[in-house]
């Protein structure tokens, strides 16, 4: 059973910072990572840390996902926002596979992770600011959302790839190599579909502006009905 | 099994709306209020106060619709939960005794905080605080005698003690040495993030109030006195704000504040000793799990996740009134000298504390006299010393008698 939220009862481990306290039990060091990846050449503690980031992404990926399945009022995008959240949870499962196989431990939250989850966390409050749009704008929004955290998703498929072929030969090569395997995939497949996904909508806005007016009348149906649930 | 809001049924919000009879609770009797009761009144005035000025803020922050109606909804309830509780104190009390009030939870509330806290450094934090807030009670003690000739035993009975802790005038550190270090969300217990919300509303509310009525008195050194106190309590507001994880969503600061609520109207509510109020104490939890309710819908609408990914599954041990006369003894022996410099605790006075404390102290301190006021007029302090001398020598009153 993968983890959605890194937390105490999940067994949450963290590494002690400048701004950060940590209880001892909860705290880990760096040198217990030195063994994280072994055999392949690259620093542990570091290859940790950004493994660590890179599930914390998948994770918020979720968040984002299912306010975006919530909140959509096109049935073909929440179809396919539901569709995304189950592959993404499945991306959760092969990240969280390949820290345990390099000897890690994937309820690490490392300070890249904490940075990850920073800026995620504002992509999703970004769409708190829907109030002054309309609904074509917070769907292409919403999109946008997920392709950046998409495009993320694809850039730390590729550094792993990169860490993949900078390993020595070995074991844990051979497991970076097939988790980069498992995940581009997937990666690359939600980035393209956003991408086309935002131009076909752009472009139908563009060329038929009365595709915008709907959106706009739509805006108007929203608010009368508004209106009608929250009186004044 | 604990006690769990997100599985209990609370009171619809519709349900909760008060009329102003409602609103104006009749108070309890100064003359015979535990102590503790006051205390408890005290401390839930300043978590609703806390309740409402954090939905302000986040409102600010988004402009859907139905968030910001739903926070308007939920916020007029903990603003109507707030005037129930703040006018159960009495008008007959003065300002110095709800003071000596305010204190007093100051004292109990962050020293049981402390004992019950998992995280060393948080517990250090509150260790820290907790000797300031000790030596505040002492400052108002004296100028109570003076300004109304009675002894705060009869406010704090004999549950809390009355003498010096960490002397103000030197509790007066550079802003940048009272950042603090925050927990990290992920591995927190949920005791220090559910304590870190009760400490900073706490002290905001004490900061609130010095700021609001140290200007009401007449006296040049009452009015003195509240403002360099109420200078330190924004020390502590700095101190404490600084232990919650920035990294927390919106959303889950919300859920955080309406579960807090609950938690302590749950832990209140079981040791009230006056059935009238135990019955606000319930009716207010019965709320807040609709509240909790409501904001864990919109956590989940606008920010993808449960609640119960954020909260645990049962409320922790109940927070408890109660006195800690032996802890702080201990702590008064151990830890009166430090001070902090950056996010850490020395006991090196180091420059830059030094020239803070030449810079405000120049023209001497009110906390110290008041002391001397007091001494002159009785020809000696008061104190409350119910387990004997004071654990510093150089703090007791002999000793101080003699370099005064």
């Amino acid at each position: 059973m993968v983890t959605t939220a890194v937390r105490p009862e999940t067994g949450a481990v963290i590494k002690a910072g400048p701004m950060v306290t940590v209880a001892p039990d909860r705290l880990v060091q760096d040198q217990q990572f030195h063994d994280f990846g072994a055999g392949s050449g690259l620093g542990g503690p570091f290859l940790a840390d950004q493994l660590s980031a890179f599930v914390a992404h998948e994770r918020m990926g979720l968040n984002l996902l299912r306010t975006l399945h919530a909140r959509t009022d096109n049935p073909t995008l929440r179809s396919r926002y539901g569709e995304l959240e189950g592959e993404t949870l499945q991306a959760v499962d092969t990240w969280e596979r390949l820290i345990r196989g390099l000897g890690g431990n994937p309820q690490y939250a490392s300070p890249a992770g904490r940075a990850t989850e920073g800026l995620d966390n504002k992509v999703v409050e970004a769409l708190l600011l829907s109030g002054s749009a309309d609904p074509m704008t917070f769907e292409q929004a919403g999109l946008q959302a997920f392709l950046a955290g998409a495009n993320q998703c694809v850039a730390n498929v590729a550094l792993l790839s990169a860490f993949a072929e900078e390993a020595d030969d070995g074991a844990a090569r051979e497991t970076l190599t097939s988790a980069a395997g498992t995940l581009s995939q997937a990666a690359a497949g939600h980035a393209d579909w956003a991408t086309d996904m935002l131009r076909k909508m752009a472009v139908a806005q563009a060329k038929h502006p009365t595709t915008h007016k709907i959106g706009q009348a739509a805006e108007k149906a929203v608010d009368a009905v508004r209106n009608v649930v929250t009186p004044g | 099994m604990n006690f769990d809001p997100l599985t209990e049924k609370g009171i619809a919000l519709d349900d909760q709306v008060r009329n102003w009879s409602e609103l104006s609770v009749e108070p309890y009797d100064k003359m015979s209020v535990d102590p503790y009761t006051r205390c408890r009144v005290i401390a839930m005035n300043a978590i609703e106060v806390e309740a409402v000025m954090f939905s302000h803020q986040f409102a600010r922050h988004l402009d859907i619709p139905e968030v910001k109606a739903a926070l308007a909804e939920i916020r007029r309830i903990e603003q109507q939960q707030q005037k129930v509780v703040n006018w159960l104190t009495p008008a007959e009390e003065s300002t110095l005794e709800v003071t000596l009030g305010y204190e007093q939870v100051a004292v109990d509330l962050t020293a049981w905080l402390a004992r019950s806290e998992p995280d060393p450094y948080l517990r250090q934090t509150y260790d820290f605080g907790l000797l300031e807030d000790f030596d505040h009670l002492y400052r108002y003690a004296n100028l109570y005698e003076l300004l109304e000739g009675k002894t705060a035993e009869q406010v704090v009975h004999q549950l809390t003690e009355v003498m010096p802790g960490r002397p103000t005038q030197v509790e007066h550190r550079h802003p940048v040495d009272n950042i603090r270090r925050h927990y990290d969300k992920h591995t927190a217990d949920p005791l220090s993030r559910l304590h870190a919300l009760t400490i900073t509303a706490a002290e905001q509310q004490t900061m609130n109030f010095y700021m609001t009525i140290g200007n009401r008195y007449m006296e040049p050194l009452a009015r003195s006195l509240y403002a360099e106190i109420a200078m330190v309590e924004e020390e502590h507001v700095t101190q404490y704000e600084s232990m919650l994880d920035p990294g927390e969503s919106w959303f889950e600061q919300l859920v955080l504040h309406e579960y807090n609520e609950c938690y302590m109207y749950h832990s209140f509510a079981g040791q009230e000793t006056d059935p009238r109020i135990r019955r606000v104490w319930e009716l207010h939890l019965a709320m807040e799990i609709e509240q909790l309710r409501v904001a864990a819908d919109l956590m989940k609408r606008y920010d993808g996740r449960e609640a119960a990914e954020v909260l645990p599954a049962g409320l922790p041990e109940p927070v408890l009134l109660e006195p800690n006369k032996q802890y702080v003894r201990e702590v008064l022996a151990t830890q009166l000298d430090l001070t902090s410099l950056g996010t850490g605790y020395v006991m090196d006075a180091h420059d830059r504390f030094q020239d803070n404390l030449r810079k405000v102290n120049a023209g001497g301190n009110p906390s110290e006299r008041v002391i001397d006021a007091h001494r002159e007029r009785f020809g000696t302090e008061y104190r409350l010393e119910t387990e004997g001398r004071h654990p510093v020598e150089r703090l007791r009153e002999d000793a101080l008698a003699g370099r005064r």
